[in-house]
């Protein structure tokens, strides 16, 4: 026997391609532009990271000198391909909860507020940084929830789960 | 809407590249400071805008080996007052 789920039909679910072609647009263009702004004037951020309070240390600011742009384009990548992109909405998801851990870190345990150099974001205060980056990861999670697809509803069995991954 | 999930994604990578070279010369977090002694002073970049300590830097080898004593940073070539700094330890420099 086989069960039928109504389809959603909320605003929402109603629109979700274009929410998800939206949040994804942002995400590319966040991570690609910040990837970019670290590549082109790496120096600046291997400076950064060697005199954070929180971090320093030569061989961690080698590695996320490079480990973080790359992996920026890389989820980028997977947000821009319909079939990799709840991937790359749960790859942003860690990539904003590692770097929101590290604001919370220089705002609750460092000694002094380093600057927080780096294009157009640099004109945030570590306070405004903390709140886009809570944004970004509300977003991010709303892209995962969104791209959860409905099945077919006459070819569920009964016993299976009304909703799948994309 | 087909043609839109191809063109959106490869519209966010060129406009994100065409940003990120538009901002990347501009240093307004940094400033340039000078060291040395006075009258011929070198300027250096530093993260050096505001704060209660003085700023300083230290110059680093590739092993992170101090080389020589911390100096202070001032805003111009003449000036007797350093620049201050948000941080109590030197400004590591390579």
């Amino acid at each position: 026997m086989e069960t039928t789920y109504p389809t959603p039909t909320s605003f929402w679910h109603k629109n979700k391609d274009i929410f998800i072609e939206i949040i994804a647009f942002f995400f590319i263009l966040l991570f690609v532009y910040a990837a970019f702004n670290k590549l082109l004037d790496g120096h600046k951020f291997y400076d950064n990271i060697r005199n954070s309070p929180i971090m320093g240390g030569r061989t961690v600011a080698s590695l996320a000198s490079w480990f973080v742009p790359m992996a920026e384009i890389i989820i980028a990548f997977f947000i821009s391909w319909r079939r990799t992109r709840i991937k790359g909405f749960y790859a942003a998801l860690g990539l904003l909860l590692l770097f929101t851990t590290y604001v919370v870190g220089i705002l609750f345990f460092s000694p002094y507020l380093p600057c927080s150099c780096g294009g157009v974001i640099s004109q945030l205060t570590w306070n405004q940084h903390l709140i886009f980056n809570i944004v970004c990861i509300l977003l991010a999670v709303w892209g995962i929830v969104l791209s959860y697809r409905p099945r077919k509803p006459n070819t569920i069995p009964e016993d299976t789960a009304p909703y799948e991954y994309q | 809407m087909k043609h839109l999930k191809l063109v959106l994604p490869m519209l966010a990578f060129v406009l994100a590249i065409g940003l990120s070279f538009a901002f990347v010369s501009e240093d307004e977090a940094l400033v340039t400071g000078y060291y040395g002694p006075s009258g011929s002073r070198l300027p250096i970049q530093v993260d050096c805008d505001s704060g209660i300590n003085e700023c300083e830097i230290q110059f680093v080898d590739e092993n992170d080996q101090p080389i020589g004593s911390p100096l202070l940073v001032y805003p111009d070539q003449t000036s007797m007052t350093p620049l201050p700094s948000p941080s109590e330890v030197p400004y590591k420099v390579h």
